[in-house]
């Protein structure tokens, strides 16, 4: 590329023209990755608490898959 | 050691891997700080209105705060930055103005122009304050591929990801918007 690049000097007219955005441009963005950043921990939190509730009003079996049963024991051949 | 990886200015893929593994919004705004005056003043060279240039501006970072989980990493954070600006504000202006024509297309007749790096000098030496007025006379998205070719200095291959263009198709519509400046120019100043 050639040395003397006046679309280089442009863009530095350009920046010392507007050296920053308005404010109210970061205060929104900054205001939206809040929100963001607080609706992901709020799932994070809840979502498999919801999940399972919502599996419980269809009727699941709100107990723990890993906690067996005797009934579960005898099948799987399990002595206690 | 550590001093000075904490004072050193930290690169734009740690501080995205920051945001996007910790959920570290002050990494997104050293990010948005570090690059929204320049957005800024990219939609003003384009749009010509601050009002609308801010607005852009707010959408541009919306849609890289929404998209910034896809960032593959593969180019640099500020090529797709820019060309998320590009493309919006081409957006805007296509809807703005539907009869607009966006890039000078193959069926203008316009001159051969010998392609190589002398021919570019010619280009890149004009006075700022003309070549300004020349990127106003060409159309919006002739004066896109030049910006991004002369002043944002990307290969062919990032314009044409950025512009979701093929390669042959960014090179022949570079040689055109190079043609189409150069002709305004010496339109505009051909007596002095």
């Amino acid at each position: 590329m050639a040395a003397n690049n006046n679309f280089k000097q442009l863009e530095k007219e350009d920046q010392e023209m507007t050296p920053h955005a308005p404010r109210k441009i970061e205060r929104q963005v900054m205001g939206l990755v809040n929100t963001g950043q607080f609706a992901g921990n709020v799932i994070e939190l809840y979502f498999t608490k919801f999940i399972k509730l919502f599996l419980m009003l269809f009727g699941a079996d709100p107990k723990e898959p890993t906690e067996l049963t005797s009934e579960d024991a005898q099948d799987s051949g399990e002595v206690r | 050691m550590i001093d000075s990886l904490h004072t050193e200015k930290q690169s734009d893929l740690l501080l995205i891997k920051q945001y996007l593994e910790n959920r570290d919004t002050s990494a997104f705004n050293e990010l948005y700080k570090r690059y929204s005056g320049k957005v800024y003043a990219k939609c003003i060279s384009m749009l010509k209105d601050e009002t609308l240039a801010a607005d852009a501006t707010q959408e541009v970072f919306t849609k890289v705060f929404l998209k910034l989980g896809s960032f593959g990493e593969k180019a640099k954070f500020s090529t797709w930055l820019y060309s998320v600006t590009y493309n919006y504000c081409i957006d805007f202006i296509r809807k703005q103005k539907r009869d607009l024509q966006l890039f000078t297309d193959g069926a203008e007749d316009l001159p051969e122009v010998i392609d190589d790096e002398e021919d570019d000098e010619e280009l890149l030496a004009m006075e700022v304050g003309r070549l300004r007025k020349v990127l106003e006379e060409i159309p919006p998205g002739d004066k896109v591929i030049l910006l991004m070719k002369y002043q944002d200095e990307l290969s062919i291959k990032e314009i044409s990801a950025a512009l979701n263009k093929n390669e042959s198709a960014v090179k022949m519509q570079l040689k055109r918007a190079k043609t189409k400046a150069k002709l305004a120019y010496r339109k505009m100043y051909s007596n002095n």
